[in-house]
């Protein structure tokens, strides 16, 4: 958090002042905006805030929704993978059918499916936005 | 040492243990943590059954990604992350942005709430409530939780140019709405 950090860089330039730079004049924009809140809004989401009671639950429920939040996880896990490696074996298999059928269809299959990777790892490389980050 | 650098080191235990994987000190931190992340999400979302909705599912998410938190941040601040995405995931989903429309009726269940604590609730409540969420949400992460722009920008998925204008916008939307309130509240009570 880098609450009020504006403010200590405005002191520090408090000397030189007599023409605003745009930074300057950028500090001092946020710091309006920052008053303006505070007299607007602040004093009533305070008091507010301290009024919200919630019913937190006890330390035992809590534990009960991790240790079952767990086991959902893991089993939605399992049925993830079965279904790769399903899915997996049914490729795998097809493929072993078509090498024996003909070696240019095999080919032809591998080489086309190769192909679509680059492009689809390629287009994703692209798009980096849109991609989020849970670890802070 | 001090009580303060007693308790802070006791929490950095804590959070240690829940990354290495002890449910029991999972279930600590975020029952400690619960308050404030109701009190974030109410504020935010101004409706008090999608709090509790998102209140649940960022613990859920919690749950599951506690192996990926990486103390660069704090535990609280993660949790506002997740939960911040996870209400503008919601938004996004036009099915229950339609499901949310009753706002009116959210904010009213909250002015009761409010009233039944004996808290004033004032204009200037309403008048964020009015807002729209992607207008509330930069303006109670910048001016009330006091986080960065960049924080907000990543959380929001979008250019720090755009946090400032929604910032600045939001700003004057707000004046403007409590400046017609009070004109309306002379109009009638002169």
């Amino acid at each position: 958090m880098s609450r009020r950090s504006g403010k200590s860089i405005l002191n520090n330039c408090k000397e030189d002042r007599q023409i605003p730079s745009h930074e300057q004049q950028g500090i001092s924009d946020e710091q309006e905006r920052e008053a303006l809140f505070q007299s607007l809004a602040e004093e009533p989401l305070n008091q507010w805030d301290h009024s919200i009671a919630p019913d937190i639950p006890s330390l035992e429920s809590i534990s009960q929704m991790i240790s079952s939040h767990k086991e959902v996880v893991r089993s939605r896990l399992w049925r993830d993978l079965l279904l790769l490696w399903g899915i997996g074996s049914f490729i795998i298999t097809g493929l072993m059918f078509v090498l024996y059928s003909s070696l240019q269809v095999f080919l032809f299959v591998q080489l086309g499916t190769l192909g679509a990777a680059g492009l689809i790892l390629l287009r994703a490389s692209f798009r980096k936005e849109g991609r989020r980050k849970w670890t802070h | 040492m001090t009580s303060v650098e007693l308790q802070a080191e006791e929490s950095d235990a804590i959070i240690g243990q829940a990354i290495r994987g002890d449910e029991q000190a999972l279930a600590r931190l975020l029952r400690d943590h619960y308050a404030m992340l109701y009190r974030y999400l109410l504020k935010v979302t101004m409706n008090k059954s999608m709090t509790e909705d998102l209140v649940q599912d960022t613990m859920l998410r919690a749950i599951e990604r506690i192996h990926t938190f990486q103390r660069k941040s704090k535990f609280s601040t993660w949790l506002i992350s997740i939960g911040t995405r996870l209400y503008i995931d919601e938004m996004r989903k036009k099915k229950r942005e339609r499901q949310w429309q009753n706002d009116e009726q959210a904010l009213q269940a909250i002015r009761f709430d409010a009233a039944m604590s004996n808290t004033e609730w004032h204009d200037a409540l309403d008048a964020l409530g009015k807002l729209s969420y992607d207008i509330r949400l930069p303006i109670l992460l910048k001016y009330y939780y006091g986080y960065a722009y960049e924080e907000i920008a990543q959380w929001l998925n979008i250019p720090i140019g755009t946090v400032k204008s929604r910032l600045h916008n939001g700003l004057k939307q707000l004046r403007k709405e409590l400046n017609s309130d009070e004109q309306t509240q002379r109009q009638v009570y002169p």
